[in-house]
């Protein structure tokens, strides 16, 4: 039960041969994708291998020794000198959420609007509003994040990061800090994004999640893509024996899937 | 014994003005010893090359002599070198008020600089990430984001250190200059009133020091709806003079 996908076949991602190491150890072992727009992409696989590596080498918080990442036609190379374009294009969403703890939720919602993209402050005000309407918590405006459930937080966090307007948007594991009893609320908006056509990557162990908006589940062991299709495929027919093990595992503590 | 505290009324206005001059070095001191003792923990923190090395090297040193020498150093090496740059072969001395509110500031940034530096440390990566997530330049990211985390969360030893350079102030008497305890010495000898005025002194810098402590209490219990304190801060375990 795919939501219509707005998909186009403009290529909005390009990332292609992306190799780190941490020492001796290879975290990602060259590396391709191609994002189109509106599409959503989840990445799943063991822990380790890989798969928070390679969508914060995304927007330049890794860095990375060989390979290119481009959004849109901003291009960075090793030495990463478009940076802030493409921080501006790609929004974030975090495990441990990383809002500001000093400031109010709508200063957190305007901060970036007013120092980086150079809004008026009643615009971004406005903005931020209208944003955490959308994720379903503007009464909690005036709140500093510490009030707030990590639920809370977390749709905030989603809020904040739609307020720069970005292309794309970059999750990573984004419901694996929650407690279990608020998990949906955040994979509820989530779901909301996706069907407003929103690009996605989706670093996630929410296989429900995977199965009802993602295009394309990718799976990524030991810094390689090992499997890429389409829900239907990659839950009922894994070519992979590493990703029937690894699912197995999941549905372990899951409810099956259906198809 | 008859003491005669009426002495300490009679000298009241002088001693108002020398207590003035110790909250003014004090003041002075602890603002722009923030300010550069922040910088300099920035500069560290970026691991700005060079500068990096010279930040470490000044802090460890002022940390490492006693300030009553570096009072010295300032008064009477500081006009010889300043004479010798200019050229002009004859020392430019200071004089003893700019030369106190010279070395204050410049002694207590390297205490501010530690200080403000653990404070970088407590302070979660994710902040950073979340910063930078959002496209905030560097400068941005630590004037919005980090720096106000930092002093929130290191408030408490900031205001210790304060009391510390408060007391400090009474230094200055080496350079002849009439700070609260170097007024109250001076009448006190010339009224042959030691133990009136010592003992006000004392009273004074008690009730002040003790609000301070209060403060620095206070705001080590204030709830943080931010982030951890830093929870300890080791000064070099060096006797002050």
């Amino acid at each position: 039960m795919n939501t219509e996908a707005a998909t186009t076949n403009e290529i909005i991602v390009t990332v292609s041969g992306l190799k780190k190491s941490y020492g001796d150890h290879r975290v990602l072992d060259g590396v391709s994708l191609n994002v189109k727009r509106g599409e959503r992409i989840v990445i799943c696989g063991p822990s380790g291998s890989g798969k928070s590596t390679f969508i914060r080498c995304i927007n330049g918080l890794e860095t990375f020794e060989a390979g290119t990442v481009a959004v849109q036609d901003l291009k960075t190379g090793s030495q990463l000198t478009k940076l802030p374009d493409i921080r501006r294009e790609v929004g974030m969403v975090f495990q441990s959420f990383n809002l500001f703890p000093h400031m109010t939720v709508l200063q957190n919602c305007m901060l970036a609007q007013v120092k980086v993209r150079g809004e008026q402050k009643s615009v971004a005000r406005d903005r931020a509003m209208h944003f955490l309407e959308k994720v379903r918590i503007a009464e909690q405006a005036n709140k500093y994040p510490g009030q707030l459930s990590g639920g809370q937080q977390q749709r905030v966090a989603i809020a904040r990061a739609l307020c720069m307007r970005p292309s794309v948007m970059l999750f990573d594991e984004p419901t694996s800090a929650l407690d279990p009893e608020v998990v949906q609320e955040v994979l509820d908006t989530m779901v909301a994004l996706a069907k407003d056509g929103m690009t996605m990557l989706c670093v996630t162990h929410e296989m429900g999640f995977a199965q009802k908006v993602a295009d394309r589940v990718i799976f990524i062991d030991r810094g390689n893509i090992v499997e890429e299709a389409p829900p239907s495929e990659f839950f009922n027919s894994p070519r992979h024996e590493r990703v029937r093990a690894f699912l197995s595992r999941v549905h372990g503590h899951d409810e099956p899937v259906a198809a | 014994m008859h003491f005669d505290f009426m002495a300490i009324a009679r000298a009241m206005p002088f001693l108002m003005n020398g207590l003035a001059f110790t909250v003014q070095l004090t003041v002075v001191a602890c603002l722009g010893g923030l300010v550069l003792g922040t910088g300099m923990a920035i500069i560290r923190q970026l691991d700005v090359p060079v500068a990096a090395r010279i930040v470490n090297g000044y802090v460890t040193l002022m940390r490492c002599i006693p300030l009553i020498l570096v009072l010295f150093w300032f008064f009477f090496l500081v006009p010889l070198v300043l004479g010798y740059l200019s050229g002009s072969g004859r020392p430019i001395p200071l004089g003893p008020k700019n030369t106190a509110f010279v070395t204050f500031t410049m002694f207590e940034a390297a205490y501010y600089a530690e200080i403000v530096r653990s404070g970088f440390k407590a302070i979660p990566k994710g902040q950073y990430e979340g910063a930078k997530a959002l496209g905030l330049s560097t400068a941005t990211m630590y004037a919005s984001v980090i720096i106000p985390q930092v002093l929130s969360a290191t408030a408490p030893i900031i205001v210790t250190q304060t009391i510390i350079l408060f007391q400090d102030t009474a230094l200055v008497y080496v350079l002849s200059l009439d700070d609260f305890l170097g007024v109250a010495a001076k009448i006190a000898q010339r009224d042959s009133k030691l133990v009136e005025f010592y003992s006000f002194v004392a009273v004074v810098y008690f009730i002040l020091c003790s609000a301070g402590s209060e403060l620095a209490e206070r705001l080590r219990k204030k709830a943080p709806n931010t982030v951890r304190r830093v929870k300890s801060f080791r000064v070099l375990g060096l006797p002050r003079p």
